[in-house]
């Protein structure tokens, strides 16, 4: 078989659409939009002793970034972003695959670790034979102790942000959901303190570009945190999105751009910071 | 008319060097594509030299992992080469080498 034939479901496109097709695949992916929209955008966990926020736009009109929310029965909540390879309907229509297998996973399994296999054993198959991959960040936020458990398949590591000192969290490595099958995912546990934030986000945030085609950049998105000030995590999320486009000055853009930021609250239990980021290199 | 990438073939015998000049996006999947297809049916090795690419986004990536296991299948073995210090992180970050390792171990090679 061919290379290209082997990409062919990538490459795929409709062509010459008469004028009634052309108007019904518009109306179509309008439809697919709002339902892509209304899933992302539902009602956001209202915390005990913190905040969290997401959202995701896309760059085409509808896109393949994702981002959940799991409540747990222990009290904890379960975070997730991911980032399906590829762009448009192709990869909108692998993020609600791989809503599904987390929301099933997430209700199953005891960690972020265990979360990303059972993701990883529900969706290799699929993803091996539609030649795709889907990069995914889990972590679990215990509001009592403000601890973060998590775990990663192949997805940019989420930054910590503590006061005016911002970096990526603590390294944890792991192959992308479709990349290998039967994987297990190691898991790092970090102590959080009152006002830390973690700011989870996809690539399409600093590899967004200017008429010049020069990037954001990761140096500009950590610039941009720097300057939080305590806000919420609401006004942060307003921030970056007005940073980038300030920068993009309307420019279309190549990839979905999609954001999560976790604050802790005031109010911790006791906490020793023996684990903190701040304190590993 | 600018061509966002270029891909340089060169035949050793049984081995192929195949370098990416430019741009691995989904705007260039099927320069890509072309390349991949002219390889010889006989090949042994085949390496991926990256050192004058400047950008790659998820379905370049994503053509790369559909390389190795189209290798795995086919017999040959791949190495990359010239991949710069960004690069490395994310192909490192997504998992690539150990896919490589995994399914070139399995093949023996």
């Amino acid at each position: 078989m061919k290379f290209r034939d082997r990409l062919s479901l990538r490459l795929h496109q409709v062509t010459d659409p008469s004028t009634s097709e052309d108007l019904t695949l518009k109306r179509e992916i309008h439809l697919a939009r709002n339902i892509q929209t209304t899933l992302l955008n539902g009602e956001k966990p209202k915390l005990r002793n913190g905040e969290v926020t997401g959202s995701s736009i896309p760059a085409r009109l509808i896109g393949g970034d994702y981002y959940d929310f799991y409540p747990l029965s222990n009290g904890k909540i379960r975070i997730v972003i991911g980032d399906v390879m590829g762009k448009g309907i192709p990869a909108a229509m692998l993020m609600i695959l791989t809503r599904g297998a987390f929301r099933s996973a997430a209700e199953s399994t005891i960690s972020p670790g265990e979360t990303l296999t059972a993701m990883n054993n529900a969706l290799y198959k699929d993803l091996r034979s539609l030649r795709s991959f889907v990069t995914v960040f889990c972590a679990d936020w215990d509001p009592c102790t403000f601890l973060l458990t998590y775990a990663n398949a192949g997805h940019h590591l989420p930054l910590f942000i503590r006061e005016d000192t911002v970096k990526p969290l603590p390294k944890v490595s792991g192959v992308m959901l479709g990349g290998l099958p039967n994987q297990t995912y190691e898991e790092m546990t970090i102590q959080m303190k009152s006002n830390d934030y973690i700011y989870f986000y996809t690539d399409g945030i600093v590899e967004s570009e200017n008429i010049e085609g020069e990037q954001f950049t990761l140096e500009r998105l950590i610039a941009v945190l720097q300057k939080h000030e305590g806000r919420s995590v609401h006004e942060i999320q307003q921030m970056t999105i007005e940073a980038i486009q300030q920068f993009t000055k309307g420019t279309q853009q190549k990839d979905d751009i999609t954001m999560v930021i976790l604050k802790a609250g005031e109010n911790a239990a006791d906490i020793t910071g023996i684990h903190s980021p701040m304190n590993q290199e | 008319m600018h061509v966002s990438l270029l891909v340089d073939i060169q035949h050793q015998g049984t081995r192929v060097i195949l370098k990416v000049k430019g741009i691995m996006d989904i705007t260039t999947l099927d320069i890509f594509s072309e390349a991949i297809d002219q390889l010889p049916e006989n090949l042994s090795r085949l390496t991926l030299d990256f050192g004058d690419m400047e950008f790659i986004d998820s379905t370049g990536i994503g053509a790369i992992i559909e390389l190795i296991y189209m290798a795995n299948e086919m017999g040959f073995s791949i190495d990359l080469q010239g991949i710069d210090e960004q690069t490395n992180q994310i192909f490192e970050i997504v998992g690539l080498y150990q896919i490589l390792e995994a399914l070139q171990k399995e093949e023996g090679r």
